[in-house]
């Protein structure tokens, strides 16, 4: 019970919570290593807890602490907000790697559980071996305060 | 401040493009004693249908309809297991939407609605020990069950 980021899924129209930690649910995309691969996908942030709000929120994609499959070459970028960046967006607004600031999500004695989108683009360079890569993960920064 | 870890996995398939001209052996798996199974408790009716709609055009899913959705999934796993079991446990396929709707659909009975044509190893292996499962475990398909080709 926390703040989550979740997936919207188009057929049962429902959103779906990621995982964290145990890989049971990842973010996940799918990239063609015959061609330079971009994948931009739609994500929500929310929080669960109507007891909970939150302060000082970030999202910022992180190497994880394994050093093995760990490609070279591929972009992570996130940009906040409802509707599909454009491609300057992506190639002047953010950089790899960046920490992306969110709005807070409710405040003392002000609930607030809607979900918050935000865009992710993963680039992935032509060539890259085929394989299952768990490189990074998406964290999420926040202060938590009770209500 | 704290910090949480949301899991991330990017998948690069290798064989992106190898089952779109790929349909060998469909025929051959579909009749294979393997397929005499009912189907799992776990495929809902309505995903069924989701996966019969493109045989029938219909819009409720009969009995027959389910097992036969069911059959497809089972035959999309026995379809790429050729493939999959040489080529090692970094090794994933793709089905593609478009090109192949019908097994695109029957992954979606299969693994989930999130299914999005990507068949890695480990689902693979984990599909293979479900089927096993459940021949031990159930009789043969009613008769009357269709076959491909069969108008529903």
């Amino acid at each position: 019970m926390a703040l989550n980021v979740y997936t919207y899924d188009e057929f049962t129209e429902t959103y779906v919570e990621a995982s964290a930690g145990d890989m049971s649910n990842p973010i996940k995309t799918v990239h063609d290593p015959l061609e330079q691969s971009t994948v931009i996908k739609k994500l929500f942030l929310r929080n669960d807890n109507s007891s909970k709000y939150y302060t000082d929120v970030s999202l910022q994609f992180a190497p994880t602490a394994t050093t093995q499959n760990n490609p070279t070459g591929w972009s992570y970028k996130i940009i906040s907000g409802d509707t599909k960046p454009a491609e300057e967006d992506w190639a002047y607004d953010v950089t790899s790697g960046e920490s992306i600031e969110m709005d807070d999500v409710g405040a003392d004695g002000d609930p607030n559980l809607d979900f918050y989108p935000f865009w992710i683009r993963i680039d992935v360079p032509k060539g890259t071996s085929g394989g299952v890569y768990n490189s990074v993960y998406l964290s999420i920064n926040y202060t938590e305060g009770n209500i | 401040m704290s910090i949480k870890k949301i899991d991330c996995q990017f998948i690069v398939a290798e064989g992106f493009r190898a089952l779109e001209s790929t349909s060998y052996g469909v025929q051959e798996m579909m009749s294979s004693p393997v397929f005499s199974l009912k189907p799992p408790r776990t495929i809902t009716k309505a995903k069924a249908n989701y996966v019969s709609k493109t045989k029938t055009e219909e819009g409720k899913a009969t009995t027959k309809e389910i097992i036969y959705g069911t059959r497809l999934a089972m035959n999309m796993v026995l379809d790429i297991a050729s493939v999959i079991r040489g080529r090692g446990k970094n090794y994933v396929m793709k089905v593609d939407q478009t090109k192949q709707p019908d097994l695109y659909r029957a992954g979606q009975v299969l693994f989930g609605s999130n299914f999005d044509g990507t068949i890695t190893f480990a689902m693979y292996e984990a599909t293979i020990s479900y089927l096993s499962q459940i021949t031990q475990q159930l009789g043969s398909l009613p008769s009357g069950v269709p076959s491909v080709g069969d108008i529903i």
